[in-house]
């Protein structure tokens, strides 16, 4: 073989119109059950899109159970309920649930992770999730809070840890993912968003202070009016930034962190560029409003379709030749309850 | 009919190697067959699991060692299933039948609607009897400290004055028979002009400028009956239920778009229901007026003022009418109101 280094790509078949009829009864048997129906519609929906996404001519699967993922969201639920209600009782009570909340917190996103990768296989052979409960800690509870003492200033490593802890201990059958995103690259794109953010508020400040100038200069009551539609104009201005400044940061973040990402000798490439996922959302956001939801699986699919198209692997020989981790870990799959967030491992 | 062999191609994993082997797979009398490339396997048909029907993605037939099959000929293998009395659970059937789904959608649209009708209401009403009275407390402080902040200044009213009428209010019979446990609080308000509102905690809070326009005392009671009506019901409890209960819904459904959105459906339900809940607190001011002899119909007269003043600021801008203010106050002064009081 001469060319080994071809990129093969992601490709996602599912079609909008095929998801609709799975959404649809999926919400409506979801209402009727009270949300207990849920848990089956969660698979159905991660069914539709694992099996119509495929590399190189296989599949990807999803073997979540339902009755795995309704004990997590009966946990998830049972907890929100007592943190929401223990604030109510008193102060103090509403303090210690969300430290007891914080506490456990990592220890849930790491099952979680765990729970969706042992659930995931391409290939017939399982992926797995071997970070370490302890970075769990780091990445989900000492970092956010030294993120938030520094004042968004260790932001960027905070995520690039993230990212390096989420796809870095990933595995496919016996292979580890590597991953070691440079921390740079995070600075770059999270300086790029605030600048950008900053740019678009003091643009909205500066035609704020204008519309109140002329308010008041008019006369007192009208005034109050202007404020209210500058304030309605602001808060407009930041939904479309924050809806442009989110897409972007993803697709940057994205592009760093699978075009770093190894699994033994193979590569990967990704190429989301910055502008079309901010137009992805916007639009879909105007899709779902004007139809008041019933775009939403489209929008779904068309969001899903694009990220997956993005994505490609260079492989250095066949993929013919991994193998299954003998490991007992995979008997661990039924322990597994506590898929808690509804988390996109971008696969 | 003759035992028809059908056959599929497949792809094959044996499940311990990410190895690609290309078989073909056949089912026939109970049993099924998988040949090709190395692979020669039999067995029962009631061993495999065959995946559900996904739009156009490959199937899944799964063996029971944990090997299996990705079959992207969906029409063929369609056949095969058919062929071997393979049964579908029904929910896969709605998913891709067009009635099914037309049905779904309007048994959605209908539980939407009812839900709304009947069941956040009735949350609303469970939620606010649960309200613990020490968040009721700070909720209603919140939102004095907040309007006092904004709009209002302290009240002109002397004293005497004010004690006179929380003293008289108070010594009123309840319809209920339960004591009229209140606090009255004056304020002037200035652009915000007559106005009452009720705040959960049971407070109740005068404008100077209600007074101003009162003819006589009666007229006053008459609007505290009112929101002391508000107050027993807990209209503004239920309300703000009412409206948490939605926003929440609608977050979760919205969900990754923007949470930001969630509050606009909420905001439009409370403007629906408060209608009702005046409605039921005319009655209740109604019934304890005329408890006490007095007439209902001296509530309708300063209502029909407080219209008339309110028509007299804004009195060609219909825009207006909306001011930031009315949000809060809620009051739909409307001819069928005052109709109603006099006619009752």
């Amino acid at each position: 073989m001469e060319d080994r280094r071809i990129a093969i790509p992601v490709s996602f078949t599912g079609s909008g119109k095929d998801y609709f009829g799975i959404w649809i009864v999926n919400l409506l048997l979801t209402i009727v059950t009270f949300g207990i129906y849920s848990a089956w519609a969660k698979v159905r929906r991660m069914h539709f899109f694992y099996r119509h996404t495929s590399l190189a001519g296989a599949g990807f699967d999803y073997h979540g159970e339902p009755f795995s993922i309704l004990k997590g969201r009966t946990i998830a639920f049972l907890l929100l309920m007592v943190y929401q209600f223990s604030g109510g009782i008193s102060p103090m009570l509403g303090v210690v649930s969300l430290l007891l909340l914080m506490a456990i917190f990592p220890w849930l996103m790491h099952r979680s992770l765990r729970f969706r990768l042992h659930n995931s296989s391409h290939r017939g052979l399982r992926f797995a999730f071997r970070g370490s409960l302890g970075e769990a800690y780091v990445v989900f509870l000492a970092l956010p809070l030294a993120a938030a003492v520094s004042l968004g200033l260790l932001f960027p490593l905070w995520m690039r840890q993230f990212k390096v802890y989420q796809y870095g201990g990933s595995a496919f059958g016996r292979s580890d993912f590597e991953c070691d995103a440079p921390v740079g690259a995070f600075y770059r794109i999270y300086l790029g968003a605030a600048l950008a953010l900053v740019a678009m508020l003091l643009v909205g400040g500066l035609l704020l202070g204008q519309e109140a100038l002329n308010g008041i200069s008019l006369q007192s009551r009208v005034s109050r009016e202007a404020m209210a539609g500058a304030g309605l104009l602001l808060l407009f201005g930041f939904l479309v930034a924050l809806l442009g400044v989110g897409p972007f940061v993803a697709a940057h973040v994205q592009n760093v962190v699978w075009n770093d990402l190894r699994l033994g000798p193979h590569r990967f490439e990704c190429r989301v560029s910055g502008r079309r996922p901010a137009f992805i959302a916007i639009t879909n956001l105007v899709g779902v409003i004007f139809t008041l939801g019933l775009y939403r699986p489209f929008a779904e699919v068309r969001l899903m379709k694009y990220r997956l198209a993005c994505i490609s692997m260079i492989p250095a020989g066949d993929l013919d030749s991994f193998l299954a981790d003998s490991g007992g870990d995979l008997s661990a799959v039924g322990e597994e309850s506590a898929e808690m967030f509804d988390f996109d491992i971008g696969l | 009919m003759s035992e028809i062999l059908r056959e599929v191609p497949a792809a094959y994993y044996d499940g311990s190697s990410s190895r690609c082997r290309a078989v073909r797979l056949s089912a026939a009398a109970g049993r099924f067959r998988v040949h090709g490339e190395g692979v020669e396997r039999e067995g029962a048909l009631e061993t495999l699991r065959v995946s559900e029907r996904l739009g156009s993605a490959p199937r899944v037939i799964t063996f029971a060692d944990g090997a299996h099959c990705e079959v992207s000929d969906l029409a063929g293998l369609g056949l095969l299933l058919e062929a071997s009395g393979h049964g579908e659970s029904c929910v896969v059937r709605w998913q891709f039948s067009m009635q099914a789904i037309l049905l779904s959608l309007l048994a959605l649209v209908l539980l939407i609607l009812a839900g709304h009708e009947w069941l956040v209401p009735w949350m609303a009403r469970q939620a606010a009897e649960q309200t613990p009275r020490a968040l009721v407390e700070r909720l209603s402080n919140d939102t004095l400290k907040a309007f006092d902040e904004a709009v209002l200044k302290p009240s002109r009213l002397p004293a005497p004055r004010q004690e006179a009428l929380a003293r008289r209010f108070s010594a009123l019979q309840s319809p209920d028979a339960r004591p009229v446990a209140i606090r009255l609080e004056f304020r002037s308000a200035g652009a915000l002009g007559a106005n009452a509102f009720a705040l959960p905690s049971g407070i109740i809070l005068v404008t100077d400028e209600l007074i101003a326009l009162a003819g006589d005392e009666e007229e006053i009671l008459g609007v505290l009956a009112h929101e002391f009506g508000h107050l027993q019901a807990k209209h503004g409890l239920r309300l703000m239920m009412e409206g948490s209960i939605v926003g929440l819904v609608t977050a979760w459904y919205v969900g990754d778009v923007s949470t930001v959105l969630a509050g606009l459906p909420a905001a439009l339900s409370r403007a629906r229901y408060s209608r009702a809940f005046e409605r039921e607190a005319d009655d209740f001011a109604a019934r304890m007026l005329r408890v006490n002899g007095i007439s209902p119909a001296r509530l309708a007269d300063i209502l029909e003022r407080m219209e008339a003043g309110r028509e007299r600021k804004a009195p060609d801008d219909g825009a207006s009418e909306s001011s930031p203010m009315d949000y809060f106050s809620s009051h739909p002064l409307s001819v069928e109101r005052i109709q109603r009081l006099r006619g009752g």
